[in-house]
């Protein structure tokens, strides 16, 4: 691991498999470097835990899958939202900035002055 | 039906596995070969980005195996290899596998054997519904201090007029009859009951109808019940018997009922003196004789009343009978809870006995767990390479659990069968304990369970 990397906490992986294939169609692969990417580097993901993720997101039915080829001329699978999908991305969203904000107003809080 | 439901259910999800993990292999199969696209650009050869590919991406097989853990039929598919595989490791070591199976078996067997007759005996001796409140009425001799008399009819019929506690009460004996017609005459145990019977035990007869009270009446007596046995073995399962007539002794009597195959009364009589027959009071012309203490007699408490509030009652009404009848004099009344009377001299040295067997389940237990451990440790090799090759911990948990219940089952199957010798060896010595092979499931659980 590099350094200036952060271990994803339980349960975040799913959020940026959405955002990441909210951005465009994306094969496996292209989601990894897309996370990347808009994290600037700083997540850092498993990439075997990458496919039961996309697994269990097509099972709920958020992602929907096909084949296709890919811009290196190989067959990859691709994967774009549903409507179902861009709903749950949105609520989860807002939960994260939620528990974000508060748990950031709560590390920044100062003892109370006499 | 619907264990055709969920064998197809299953079915599609195995097949289901298949088609996921064929197509996982080609998405992962994808994969490595974009990330050796990328590294390949970096400057490295072909094959060395198509093995640093695999590396990161963490094995192909592991991948998968985590996938087909979200898989519905996956937990079957599992244990059904797990099952397998468990099997082959029993067959490669087979003197590790007798010697478990054999303390299984032995002592789930013993188990099964004498918690059937504890069960028969003292948990479930009466075979009537609701048989809690069911006692049984004894005269007594205070001078000699005897009690387990048995009571003069006319007695009974006072005891039944005068209290206020019992919702119910009949009263019995035996009387052995001669059945004629047919090829041969044959002699059977029948008993000889007030017409309330049945009902105070709730219990309906299979076909026809228990006995009226006027049949408690000489010559309105000439009807018979037959047992499920009698019926069966001397009038070929006719289901056309009621209302037939049959030769006791020398009259004919009319067939009214027919008993279903369980029904037993007396209830504990051993299976050598079976009752074929029931029949009405009218029949004994001793039973207007106050001092032929001939009968049996029982009761159901009212809902609420406890043995003992029964037997103050009994006592003051047996006060009043003993000033208007010589006979009665010097005779007591003692009420006796049904359940608890059956079995009573032998409860403690079944239990004594309940507690032993139990003791050598437990320590064949100990025994079979000590050698799975051993064999665990000297399985490590094998652990560690299957975690090697992806199995996650979880799994090899349930592996080696897998493992076990196989030999719970296989040693609790021998056990049945062992059991079910072992209590016909006891049927045989004893024949009263005829009862109910029912609990062997439970001992068979919960020896697994300790396993």
């Amino acid at each position: 691991m590099a350094p200036d990397q952060a271990q994803l906490l339980p349960g975040t992986l799913d959020l940026l498999i959405l955002r990441a294939v909210s951005l465009g169609l994306l094969h496996g692969y292209g989601i990894l470097l897309r996370i990347g990417q808009i994290s600037g580097n700083a997540l850092l993901i498993e990439q075997g835990a990458l496919y039961p993720g996309l697994f269990r997101l097509v099972r709920q039915g958020l992602l929907k899958a096909r084949w296709g080829t890919s811009d290196n001329n190989r067959r990859a699978k691709f994967y774009e939202l549903t409507a179902a999908g861009r709903k749950r991305l949105r609520e989860e969203t807002e939960n994260w900035n939620r528990l974000a904000t508060a748990i950031r107003s709560a590390l920044a809080a100062q003892p109370e002055q006499e | 039906m619907k264990l055709l439901d969920s064998l197809r259910f299953n079915v599609a999800a195995l097949f289901q596995r298949a088609q996921v993990n064929a197509e996982m292999e080609d998405e992962l199969r994808s994969h490595i070969q974009h990330r050796a696209d990328d590294l390949e650009r970096s400057g490295l050869p072909r094959a060395e980005a198509e093995r640093r590919a695999r590396v990161e991406l963490g094995g192909i097989e592991q991948v998968k195996e985590r996938v087909g853990e979200q898989l519905i039929g996956n937990w079957l598919h599992s244990t059904v290899s797990d099952c397998g595989y468990g099997l082959r490791q029993f067959r490669k070591n087979p003197s590790f596998t007798a010697v478990a199976v054999l303390t299984l078996a032995m002592a789930i067997g013993a188990n099964t054997a004498v918690f059937s007759v504890v069960n028969a005996v003292l948990l479930r001796p009466l075979p009537y519904p609701d048989s809690g409140r069911l006692v049984q009425i004894w005269s007594t001799n205070p001078n000699t201090n005897r009690w387990g008399m048995w009571t003069a009819y006319p007695r009974f019929e006072d005891w039944r007029r005068e209290n206020t506690v019992f919702e119910g009460m009949a009263t019995a004996r035996t009387w052995v009859i001669s059945i004629k017609g047919g090829d041969h005459p044959e002699s059977l145990l029948g008993v000889i009951t007030s017409s309330q019977l049945l009902q105070l035990l709730r219990v309906h007869p299979m076909l026809g109808r228990g006995f009226l009270p006027e049949e408690d009446q000489p010559g309105h007596d000439q009807v018979v019940i037959l047992s499920y046995g009698l019926w069966q073995r001397r009038f070929g399962s006719d289901r056309n018997i009621i209302g037939r007539t049959v030769d006791v002794g020398e009259q004919p009597y009319t067939v009214i009922g027919v008993m279903a195959p369980d029904f037993r009364f007396p209830p504990g009589l051993a299976i050598s003196y079976r009752v074929d027959a029931w029949l009405p009071l009218g029949l004994d012309p001793s039973r207007n004789e106050r001092g032929s203490n001939n009968y049996y007699t029982f009761a159901r408490l009212k809902p609420g009343v406890t043995v003992a509030q029964a037997q103050a009652e009994m006592d003051a009404v047996n006060q009043g009978l003993a000033e208007k009848h010589p006979e009665d004099r010097g005779l007591g009344v003692k009420v006796v809870g049904w359940q608890q009377q059956v079995g009573s001299e032998v409860r403690p040295v079944l239990l004594m006995l309940l507690g032993a067997i139990s003791l050598v389940l437990l320590i064949a237990c100990a025994n079979v767990a000590s050698l799975l451990l051993a064999r665990g440790a000297a399985r490590q090799r094998e652990t560690a390479l299957r975690q090697a090759l992806g199995a996650g911990r979880a799994r090899l948990i349930r592996q080696f659990l897998t493992e076990s219940a196989l030999l719970a089952i296989i040693g609790g199957v021998s056990g049945l069968l062992l059991g079910y010798e072992v209590l016909e060896l006891f049927i045989r010595l004893a024949p009263t304990f005829r009862d109910s092979t029912r609990p062997r499931l439970i001992c068979t659980c919960s020896s697994s369970a300790l396993c």
